[in-house]
């Protein structure tokens, strides 16, 4: 079980970065090699994948009304001053 | 540069730089912790990046260019004014599983738990971050950003990157953790036990 265990933590060392799409070629396809025949890594990674989205859902916000107008405002306000 | 050459560079800079306006002012927010010190620094970074626009080579990174200018910008005018110290706690976060955690509390999907916590509790937790650690989730989770992209915006290397990216996870999961627990998201009773897996993490 030792290299098994070895394999797993060789890919949750990369899992972010692979998560991330920072992970290419070679190291890419060992990684979603491990993921294929693991079951915990691949909940895991599932997981992680999972969060970042729903971070990144939660974290959205809309614009108030009237910045936008008033940023072009002052950007208009620059140019006319010069 | 002529009147006429002045509006249409403006005309120019709002078409494409205003459509960034909602993400940009979304980091402004998490920056500051407060909207109308988000709205100032926006305008600020608005501003300065039109000063620059003609310097700015087009066809080159827009986004990355425009946080960078807003990362500046905070550093130089309301970082200054924040009275709260930047600690930057140590490492007990560093092995910190959220995942291993919610296995063992029995909850499934896991990431279920977490989508249950009211929008701004994610916000507060973000926010609860230092600062460095807070940019580097901020540019990677919420406005999707390379590491490469990441260094250029914090000027810092690609292994700072990945490092403040890191722990900065590690400290939000902890935080997510205790947002959980205190909503009752997560079983209490059940004491925390060794997690199943005893894989070392990175």
């Amino acid at each position: 079980m030792e290299d098994a265990e070895t394999d797993c933590r060789a890919a949750l060392k990369r899992l972010y970065a692979y998560l991330d799409g920072e992970v290419a070629g070679e190291d890419c396809s060992e990684i979603e090699a491990h993921l294929a025949r693991c079951r915990p890594c691949l909940d895991e990674a599932d997981f992680e994948r999972e969060l970042k989205r729903v971070i990144r859902r939660k974290c959205g916000e809309t614009l108030p009304d009237g910045l936008a107008d008033r940023v072009r405002a002052r950007l208009r306000g620059m140019v006319e001053d010069g | 540069m002529g009147e006429d050459g002045r509006g249409r560079r403006r005309g120019r800079f709002e078409a494409e730089v205003l459509p960034q306006l909602g993400s940009l002012y979304g980091a402004a927010l998490r920056l500051t912790r407060n909207p109308s010190e988000a709205e100032d620094l926006l305008q600020d970074t608005m501003l300065r990046a039109f000063e620059g626009y003609d310097g700015f080579a087009s066809g080159t990174n827009l986004r990355a260019w425009l946080y960078r200018i807003l990362t500046n910008s905070y550093i130089s005018s309301y970082r200054k004014r924040m009275r709260r110290p930047q600690t930057v706690s140590a490492d007990a976060d560093e092995e910190f599983s959220l995942y291993d955690r919610l296995v063992d509390s029995g909850q499934t999907p896991e990431a279920q738990v977490i989508d249950r916590l009211p929008d701004s509790e994610v916000k507060d937790a973000l926010e609860s971050l230092p600062e460095q650690f807070r940019m580097a989730v901020l540019l990677a989770d919420v406005e999707g950003f390379s590491y490469k992209e990441m260094a250029e915006i914090m000027d810092v290397e690609l292994g700072t990157v990945m490092s403040r990216l890191h722990r900065g996870r590690k400290q939000l999961q902890r935080v997510l953790w205790e947002y959980a627990r205190r909503r009752g998201l997560v079983d209490e009773a059940e004491p925390w036990k060794t997690p199943r897996r005893t894989v070392e993490r990175p």
